[in-house]
């Protein structure tokens, strides 16, 4: 696929806008998502579906800006991206959690889960039958861990591929006194 | 079309979000929580607690329940600020509940504030026990608690009379034998404080599956072994004696 940058306006200055409004809209989702993970629990793939999309399409759309957006940088910039987003998104939920536990302790709460001293209530999980009576009160250690990837997996892959524009797209539009290529 | 998929899994997770978060029962959430604290999960104890209480309507009992618990759980995960804060909220709500006012006197006790705790645990133990009502044995882990505090405020012979009432209402509980034994040694008598934190260790031993060892209040007790050991030029490394059996 040949890459079409539009000769004003510099391929590398929609690609910065696209990663700093994803890193800032990762903070703030975290931060939501972390604060009603605490009150609500944590709807496995819910919110990975559901925060990926959203991040995706914000980051996405701050590239566009008035036009298409930048062209797809690659896999490995695109992987680096997701992982960069990822990362702020885990941040932002580290902080909302612990923004709304009595006391600021996500990361010693998160301690205790891996340990298995603790569990996190898993209501998409525990709201099945079978599944609700080995999780009535929630997911720890391993099966936590394993949870929770699933739900990072579906988010990465929406951060990965979709902020990007693929494909050819509509051409750009030939501006008066320019000969369309 | 993607553009409304897109839109469509966002508004039907928010209405997920949306009918849990709205379909809290204080009254659930409150027995799930007491579960949790007895199951040792302390972390879930208190965000289930603060859901009852913030997030539920719940009556006066209910929320003198629920900040019972988090102050328990706040306890447990070593924040005795925030545990004797919340329990002097419970305590505004029911001033007469004796087991509130106890648990205020542990954390007063485990914060050095031996004079406060006392006058908690009194006030606690009279409630539960009033005159001319027998002692029970589920009273003895109090009975020892106040027992601690006296000793710090060198009340000598109340503090004896605490252990050997709360071992006469409960013989297995290792926790009143640790009590006569610092009581022993205060009366300068090392051989029988010895005698007695062995038979502490004696009794942990005969329920293979107690966590006190792991406890703070265990971790003070072997402290304590290993101190009067020590004074009696008794060897470190003995094995506790063994308890006699059916007891």
């Amino acid at each position: 696929m040949a890459r079409q940058a539009h000769p004003e306006r510099p391929q590398s200055a929609a690609y910065g806008r696209v990663l700093l409004a994803g890193l800032l809209w990762a903070l703030a989702l975290g931060l939501a998502a972390g604060w009603l993970r605490y009150w609500v629990g944590l709807f496995v793939l819910a919110q990975g579906a559901v925060c990926g999309l959203l991040l995706a399409y914000l980051a996405g759309r701050a590239g566009r800006g008035q036009g298409q957006g930048p062209a797809h940088p690659g896999p490995g910039p695109a992987l680096a991206a997701a992982f960069v987003w990822l990362l702020a998104f885990w941040l932002g939920q580290g902080l909302g959690y612990g923004l709304a536990q009595p006391w600021f302790d996500a990361a010693g709460w998160l301690g205790r889960v891996w340990q298995g001293k603790s569990s996190e209530f898993l209501f998409g999980v525990a709201a099945t039958g079978p599944v609700h009576r080995a999780f009535s009160l929630g997911a720890k250690g391993g099966w936590w861990l394993v949870f929770n990837l699933i739900d990072w997996l579906i988010m990465f892959f929406f951060l990965w591929t979709m902020p990007w524009r693929t494909g050819r797209g509509r051409p750009a539009r030939p501006r008066p006194g320019e000969a369309a290529s | 079309m993607i553009r409304w998929a897109r839109i469509a899994t966002l508004l039907a997770a928010l209405a997920a979000v949306a009918v849990i978060v709205f379909d809290v029962d204080p009254a659930r959430d409150l027995s799930l929580a007491g579960r949790a604290l007895r199951a040792g999960d302390l972390d879930q104890a208190l965000r289930l607690g603060s859901r009852a209480l913030y997030l539920g309507s719940l009556d006066q009992q209910g929320q003198y329940q629920a900040r019972e618990l988090r102050a328990q759980a706040a306890l447990g995960l070593g924040n005795r600020g925030f545990a004797l804060a919340e329990l002097d909220r419970a305590l505004a709500l029911r001033p007469d509940s004796g087991s509130g006012l106890l648990l205020r006197g542990r954390i007063k006790l485990a914060g050095g504030d031996a004079a406060g705790a006392l006058q908690d645990m009194d006030r606690g133990l009279a409630l539960l026990a009033p005159p001319g009502r027998p002692l029970t044995a589920g009273l003895a882990a109090a009975l020892v608690q106040r027992g601690l505090a006296r000793l710090a405020l060198g009340q000598m012979s109340a503090a004896g009379q605490d252990a050997d009432l709360a071992v006469r209402l409960n013989p297995r509980l290792a926790q009143a034998r640790y009590l006569r034994s610092r009581v022993l040694d205060a009366q300068g008598r090392p051989a029988q404080a010895l005698q007695e934190i062995e038979a502490a260790f004696a009794l942990m031993q005969k329920s293979p599956f107690s966590t006190l060892y792991l406890s703070p209040e265990g971790q003070e007790m072997t402290r304590w072994l290993v101190e009067m050991r020590r004074k009696n030029k008794v060897d470190l490394l003995r094995p506790a004696p063994r308890p006699p059996a059916g007891r």
